[in-house]
């Protein structure tokens, strides 16, 4: 029995377990379906292979991991065929928003940068100023052949 | 129990580096033949003793969609 949605096919095999679902990329690009495959690849197995004339569809076959029957097997399709929505979709953000995206990064890396330079300068400066390190209380920065004499017999 | 599969493995979808992976991955459970297919690679899955090829097959499918998405995504960790 098969079920045809437009942008898919889909067909079922409950006595193997499986599911068939034909793709059209013009509708769904490639990277969605890898995308929706990869996400499923814990519930079930999958397998991918091009199809149609100028390979412009993407046969997927869903084989669940145990036994299943009919409801599992739609549980299955339907899931995966909402996932390919959202890899989809995020596909498509992701081109029309990724140079915003890359300009916002790189603003906060420079600014980061900025921050980073600033706080050296500062450091510098306090490492100019008088006391700290630079004073020697108890005398050790005073070599030993200085405080003993040669002999080092001192102590 | 099947002894072997064959698998066609579309070089639009599946990187070669992701199939070889998996050959090597794979190598303990099945000995796989790769040969260059219709439209990229064809594998020739024969399992090693108690090992069903078909489940192997399947197995090894989702191997390959694994690597070649997490390495497009730059995830490429350690495999093994």
């Amino acid at each position: 029995m098969s079920k045809s949605k437009g942008a898919s096919r889909t067909r079922f095999f409950p006595s193997r377990s499986m599911v068939l679902l034909e793709i059209d990329t013009d509708i769904y690009p490639d990277d969605a379906v890898m995308g929706a495959a990869y996400v499923f690849i814990d519930r079930c197995y999958v397998r991918l292979e091009k199809a149609g004339q100028d390979r412009k569809k993407i046969v997927v076959r869903l084989k669940a991991k145990n036994e299943t029957g009919r409801h599992g097997l739609e549980e299955l399709a339907g899931g995966f065929e909402n996932e390919l929505l959202h890899q989809a979709w995020r596909i498509r953000l992701e081109q029309s928003r990724g140079r915003l995206r890359e300009y916002i990064l790189a603003r906060a890396l420079l600014t980061a940068q900025d921050d980073d330079s600033e706080e050296e300068t500062r450091g510098e400066h306090i490492g100019q100023e008088p006391g700290d390190y630079l004073e020697d209380p108890l005398g050790i920065a005073v070599p030993w052949e200085e405080k003993f004499g040669k002999d080092g017999k001192g102590g | 129990m099947a002894k072997s599969k064959i698998l066609n493995m579309d070089d639009s979808l599946f990187t070669d580096e992701a199939i070889e992976e998996a050959v090597d991955a794979f190598s303990g459970v099945a000995a796989i033949r790769v040969a260059p297919g219709d439209s990229g690679r064809k594998l020739k899955i024969v399992s090693r003793k108690g090992y069903d090829a078909d489940l192997v097959a399947w197995e090894f499918g989702n191997y390959v969609i694994a690597r070649t998405v997490e390495k497009a995504r730059g995830e490429d960790g350690d495999a093994g």
